[in-house]
């Protein structure tokens, strides 16, 4: 069942076409990768379903368009977690954390037990959990991904739009995390995640979506779409295939010859 | 220490400052006939007079003042995401000041006593527009004091324009030695004129903290919180206007309130903006109810001022902050 849906989705900046067009279904339980070189557009694309920014076309979330709900709807059920998450005062991993709950708490009230229970599986799903009361400022860039990501979680919206979460992160934590986003999809949330790596693009993700330069390119499962020839195309490489544990693999080997 | 206590324990030592702000002035008086004249119960008509209408609004308007003070520094500095964002650094104190220059200048204020509270807050509201269009959403500390410089110079320009165009000399003293900041000689008739005003910014104010702690994950992250990025910027410009135009209008310019005392309390409540407002408003009222004790108390030859006393405390602290931040930025 489609519960988030970009259609026809434009965005215009300075007169350039950043996003054109773009169509995307995402339906419940599903973890999509978004691929594409930089500047294809990709976090626009996470900003326009979040509402942060204008554009021409329609984005629904559970049937409803996104840009007619409410701040406070639109944010229970859509939970972003932005490119360069930051905080800018040295707070305890718990109170940023316990941000994402934010939408679901009324003006003037203490949190509920359920927003506290909410904040206590988001930081152990995140493994946040042990350093809960440790200042921001104190924390590793790992670690600091991590809480950012456990605050997004805490939000326990059906939709989760991540971007770029792994970027900065060791690989152990790299494949925790998409093992995480895998277990969140599993419990029928749908995820869309921005991925530069393509092998834990294709070996994780149910779906990829690739754009390019505003475009959608190709749209369907890894071992359909990242074949040799959008590799060649897209990204200019040639990958290394190979099978591991039953699954297949591909590994960016060398830059294309031509 | 959890934040009632820390709440509480603010409120406790601001009364005992009140009080204690009560027990000096010309005449020494005793707590006990001080305690006395308050209620009432004192046999000495004067002791009640001096009380009740000399050191009573003085002792007031000194955490009327402080309160606004220090809640629109922790307000200013949640929403810039800058720590030095300060009512007198960012220029909204001297647009406030000009506000009311503007209403001596032209003898509104004796026509209308409201002309002077009125277009102090009017002008605080142009300064922090000003600020907030200038600085742009997310203030780097570098753009924010260059700002607040440019803004301050060109309020202190048009002050001066003010005083040199000023018809007679008593007129410019009196401009003068307003602005230095001073809660010298105020009746309860000020206390009346400010406290409606600073109120309604406090409540404004207190309504911020939410989305202020949303905020301090970058305006993309609070938005997608269900947070009304302009709205929160806008209660925070009117809140602002409101505390600080109250203020200047009845002591003039105090500055560095709203910079040490968020400093001061923010390890207390671990860096949270939305902990940070109330006793913020507390630990404002305590600093300026203090320094105005302090003016009393330190001899000289005719009365230390407040606003002097606070810069001169403040500026080192300021100076210190800028190069820890510097420090951090390396």
């Amino acid at each position: 069942m489609t519960i988030l849906a970009a259609e026809k989705v434009s965005v215009r900046r300075k007169n350039r076409l950043v996003l054109a067009d773009v169509d995307l279904a995402v339906e419940r339980g599903e973890l999509v990768g978004l691929l594409g070189p930089n500047g294809a557009g990709k976090t626009t694309l996470l900003k326009a379903l979040t509402g942060l920014l204008p554009f021409t076309g329609r984005t629904v979330v559970d049937g409803r368009e996104i840009l007619s709900l409410a701040p406070e709807d639109r944010a229970r059920r859509l939970a972003y977690l932005p490119q360069t998450a930051d905080a800018h005062w040295p707070m305890p991993v718990r109170a940023v954390v316990a941000l994402g709950r934010l939408p679901h708490q009324r003006r003037f009230h203490p949190p509920t037990p359920a927003d506290r229970a909410a904040v206590d599986r988001a930081m152990a799903e995140a493994d946040v959990t042990g350093i809960a009361d440790r200042p921001l400022n104190s924390l590793s860039g790992g670690e600091l991904a991590r809480v950012f990501l456990a605050r997004a979680l805490a939000v326990e919206a059906p939709v989760l739009l991540a971007d770029e979460p792994v970027t900065h992160l060791d690989p152990g934590h790299q494949l925790a995390v998409l093992d995480l986003m895998v277990r969140q999809a599993a419990k029928g949330d749908a995820v869309v995640v921005v991925l530069h790596d393509l092998t834990l693009a294709a070996r994780y993700c149910h779906r990829v979506c690739v754009l390019e330069q505003g475009r959608v390119i190709a749209d369907g499962s890894p071992a359909s779409v990242l074949d040799d020839s959008l590799l060649e195309r897209t990204y200019g490489v040639r990958a290394l295939r190979g099978r591991q544990d039953g699954q297949d693999f591909l590994l960016p080997w060398a830059v294309s010859e031509r | 220490m959890s934040r009632l206590r820390l709440t509480l324990g603010l409120l406790f030592l601001l009364c005992l400052c009140v009080f204690l702000s009560l027990l000096f002035g010309t005449a020494p008086l005793s707590p006990l006939q001080v305690a006395r004249a308050l209620v009432h119960a004192g046999d000495d008509p004067r002791l009640i007079l001096i009380i009740g209408e000399i050191r009573l609004p003085r002792a007031l308007l000194g955490a009327l003042v402080g309160a606004s003070l220090g809640l629109s520094g922790a307000v200013l500095q949640g929403l810039l995401r800058n720590p030095l964002a300060e009512p007198g650094l960012t220029g909204t104190s001297s647009f406030a000041g000009l506000g009311a220059v503007i209403a001596l200048y032209f003898g509104w204020s004796t026509v209308f006593p409201l002309a002077l509270p009125l277009s102090a807050m009017t002008a605080a509201a142009i300064g922090t527009l000003m600020l907030l269009l200038i600085s742009g959403r997310h203030a780097g500390t570098l753009t924010l004091i260059l700002t607040g410089v440019a803004l301050s110079s060109l309020a202190v320009a048009l002050t001066s324009l003010a005083m040199n165009l000023s018809p007679n000399p008593y007129a410019l003293s009196e401009i003068v030695m307003w602005l230095l900041g001073s809660l010298h000689d105020r009746s309860f008739g000020d206390v009346t004129l400010a406290l409606p005003f600073a109120a309604a910014g406090w409540v404004i104010l207190l309504t911020t903290g939410r989305g202020l702690d949303a905020l301090s994950l970058g305006e993309e992250a609070a938005a997608s919180l269900g947070i009304r990025v302009e709205r929160l910027r806008i209660t925070a410009v009117v809140g602002t206007a409101l505390t600080v135009g109250a203020s200047v209008a009845v002591a003039g310019s105090v500055g560095f309130v709203g910079l040490v005392v968020p400093h001061l309390l923010r390890p207390l409540v671990r860096h949270q903006p939305s902990h940070l407002l109330l006793p913020c408003a507390l630990g404002g009222a305590i600093l300026v109810t203090l320094a105005d004790i302090a003016v009393r108390l330190i001899p000289s030859s005719s009365e230390l001022m407040l606003g002097v006393l606070t810069s001169l405390v403040g500026i080192p602290f300021f100076l210190g902050m800028i190069l820890k931040l510097q420090w951090a930025e390396r």
